[in-house]
C-alpha cells in the first residue's frame, strides 16, 4: 500500500514515531515506499536519534582532546535544547556527543572590571535571574526572557546559543551589541579570544576554529547612565525571532547622543552591527524621535547580506519590520539612559 | 550501595552494536539504577521503561510542552534531553507531584474551569503550574504568560486554561498566606 500523504502516515504509525516518518516523507511521496515496511522500520528503530556514543568530558581539556581524536561529526553537548531535537529529527547525525556540563569551572560566572564572563555550562535561567548580571548587564537578562520558554531556558545554555548561531536566535545579537568575546580552548592548552564580530563575520553560522571548545563568553558591562533596549518580532511568544534588535545609547550632559550601538538579527542569517546608523546618531538630540526612525531605516538598509526569506516571513517583510524593531529598541534605550549603576554594579 | 527501588517494567531494547552507559537518578523520590542506550531520550525512558505514562510525547522538539517534567526543581522538557544527561538528577513527573488519590486543588480548578478537553496536553500544563506555585509566581505577573507559552493545547483555546492557571496561583497564594498567620 502506498502512503497517500504524511498525515495518513502519522496516524498509521502513531505520534511517537512521527519524527522518523517526517524525515522519510519526501522520499515516501517520491518513491512510493510501502507503508507496512515503514511501520516495521520505525518500530524496529525504537529510538529517535540514530546511534551515537555519549561521553561525559571530565575537564574542558579532556573534551578538546576527545574532540581531536574523533571524526568530524562529533559534537559538543551542553544544554542540548537544539541539538537533541535535531538529532531526534535526524536532520543531523553525530558519531559522538561530548557532554561538557560536568566539567569543573565551566559553570562559573566571573567578573573582572567592566566585564562578566559566563561559562559554557551556565544555564539560561540561572543567568536570567542572577542579581549580579541583572545589575550590571540588564540587557542580557531582558533578552534572555525572549529566548524560547522558561521550561527550555531551565536547561539551555547562553554559550550554547552563541555557538549554535541560529538565524532566529537572540543571543548572538546581544553578543554583538555588547562586544562579547569568546574564550576558545584548542588542543594542547592553546587559548584564543575571538570577538563576536569575527565569529559572525560570514553570512551564516559561527566561524570557530576546528575541534575547539568555547569555554566561556565575556560580555561588557553597561557603563553608568548607559541606556539599553531590546525589541523582537516573533510569531508567538517563545518562537524564534523574525527580527530582533539590541541597542545601547550613551548621552552627554546636553542630551545629545555620545555613542550608540545597534545590532540586528533575524533579518539576515547572522546578526550584524549597523555601524552607519550608529554614526548617524552621534551628536543628534535624543529627544527627537525622528533621528531614531531615520537611523532605524539606515540600519535595516545597510545589511551586508540579503534579507532572509523562509516559510514564516519574506525578506521584504523582515526588512520592513526591522525598521520598527530598531526604532523601538533605540527609543527604549533612550528612555533608560537615566539608568544608574547602583554603586559598583557587580565590580567586586 | 543500596538496591534500587525500581524494577524496570520492560527490558531495554537496543541495537546490537550500540553504546550503553550506566544511569542513576531519583524519580519521584525513588532510586533508579540501570543501564541505557546512549541515544535513549529521557521521555522514552520514563514512559517505556519506568512506565510513567502521565507525560506525553507529541512534537519531540521541545515546542509543545506535553512532556514537561521537573528536573532538579525546575520545569523542563523530557523530549529534548537524553536519559544520560539526567544522571544523578532528581526528577519529578506528574505522578510524583499531584495527589496520590482523587483530585488536588489545581486539578479541581482545571476541572471547574473546563481547562481541558481531550487531556493529552494537561499533564504538561499541571507540571508547569506546580512549578509556578513552588516559585510563588503572582497570578498577575508577566511571567505567567511566559510559562504558559511553553505549552500548546489544540482543543480548548487558551482562555479557560489561562483562567484556571491564574485561579490556581491565586488559591495557592491565599493558602500560603493563611498558613503564615
Amino acid at each position: 500500500m502506498v502512503i497517500p500523504g504524511p498525515g495518513f502516515a502519522d496516524i498509521l504509525v502513531g505520534a511517537k514515531h512521527a519524527l522518523s516518518i517526517r524525515v522519510l516523507h519526501p522520499n515516501v511521496l517520491k518513491d512510493g515506499f510501502e507503508c507496512a515496511s515503514l511501520v516495521h522500520l520505525s518500530s524496529e528503530l525504537q529510538m529517535k536519534p540514530s546511534i551515537f556514543k555519549y561521553v561525559r568530558a571530565e575537564t574542558a581539556d579532556h573534551a578538546v582532546e576527545l574532540l581531536a581524536g574523533a571524526d568530524s561529526s562529533a559534537r559538543i553537548l551542553a544544554g542540548g535544547q537544539s541539538l537533541i531535537p535535531a538529532l531526534s529529527a535526524r536532520s543531523i547525525k553525530a558519531s559522538l556527543l561530548l557532554d561538557i556540563m560536568r566539567c569543573p569551572g565551566l559553570d562559573e560566572v566571573s567578573h573582572a572590571p567592566g566585564e562578566i564572563t559566563i561559562g559554557a555550562a551556565c544555564r539560561q535561567s540561572r543567568i536570567e535571574f542572577s542579581p549580579v548580571i541583572q545589575g550590571s548587564i540588564p540587557l542580557l537578562c531582558e533578552t534572555l526572557s525572549w529566548v524560547a520558554m522558561p521550561q527550555v531556558r531551565s536547561r539551555g545554555t547562553v554559550v550554547g546559543c552563541l555557538a549554535q548561531a541560529n538565524p532566529g536566535g537572540e543571543m548572538p545579537v546581544v553578543a554583538l551589541a555588547l562586544d562579547a568575546e569568546f574564550n576558545i580552548l584548542l588542543r594542547g592548552d592553546v587559548r584564543q579570544r575571538m570577538p563576536a564580530g569575527d565569529v559572525y563575520a560570514a553570512e551564516a553560522g559561527a566561524r570557530l576554529p576546528a575541534q575547539s571548545l568555547i569555554v566561556s563568553a565575556s560580555f561588557r558591562t553597561l557603563t553608568a547612565g548607559e541606556g539599553w533596549g531590546f525589541s523582537e518580532v516573533q510569531l508567538r511568544q517563545g518562537h524564534f525571532a523574525l527580527v530582533c534588535c539590541a541597542a545601547t545609547l550613551q548621552l552627554d550632559e546636553d542630551g545629545l547622543i555620545r555613542s550608540a550601538r545597534i545590532a540586528l538579527g533575524g533579518i539576515t542569517a547572522n546578526p550584524y552591527r549597523a555601524q552607519l546608523a550608529e554614526k548617524a546618531l552621534i551628536g543628534e538630540s535624543a529627544d527627537n524621535d525622528s533621528h531614531f526612525r531615520e537611523a532605524a531605516r539606515l540600519a535595516s538598509e545597510e545589511r551586508p547580506w540579503p534579507a532572509r526569506s523562509d516559510l514564516h516571513a519574506t525578506g521584504s517583510f523582515r526588512s520592513k519590520t526591522a525598521v520598527a524593531a530598531v526604532a523601538r529598541a533605540l527609543m527604549d534605550a533612550r528612555n533608560k539612559c537615566s539608568w544608574k549603576t547602583g554603586g559598583n554594579h557587580g565590580r567586586s | 550501595m543500596a538496591a534500587p527501588d525500581w524494577t524496570l517494567g520492560k527490558p531495554l531494547r537496543r541495537e546490537w552494536d550500540e553504546s550503553q552507559t550506566a544511569l542513576r537518578m531519583t524519580v519521584n523520590g525513588k532510586q533508579v539504577q540501570t543501564v541505557v542506550a546512549d541515544r535513549l531520550l529521557l521521555c522514552d525512558f520514563l514512559r517505556d521503561n519506568l512506565e510513567l505514562k502521565a507525560l506525553k510525547v507529541a512534537c519531540g522538539e521541545g515546542a509543545c510542552g506535553a512532556c514537561t517534567i521537573v528536573i532538579d526543581g525546575q520545569p523542563a522538557r523530557s523530549c529534548t534531553l537524553l536519559a544520560l544527561q539526567a544522571e544523578g538528577a532528581e526528577i519529578f513527573t506528574l505522578e510524583g507531584l499531584n495527589a496520590p488519590e482523587g483530585l488536588d486543588q489545581v486539578q479541581q480548578i482545571f476541572q471547574q474551569q473546563h481547562a481541558l478537553q481531550c487531556g493529552y496536553c494537561t499533564p504538561g500544563w499541571l507540571v508547569t503550574v506546580y512549578s509556578m506555585i513552588k516559585r510563588s509566581i503572582h497570578p498577575d505577573s508577566p511571567e505567567v504568560a511566559q510559562y504558559l507559552s511553553g505549552h500548546i493545547c489544540r482543543c480548548t483555546g487558551y482562555r479557560n486554561i489561562w483562567t484556571a492557571v491564574r485561579r490556581a496561583l491565586g488559591a495557592a497564594m491565599d493558602e500560603s498566606a493563611g498558613g503564615e498567620k
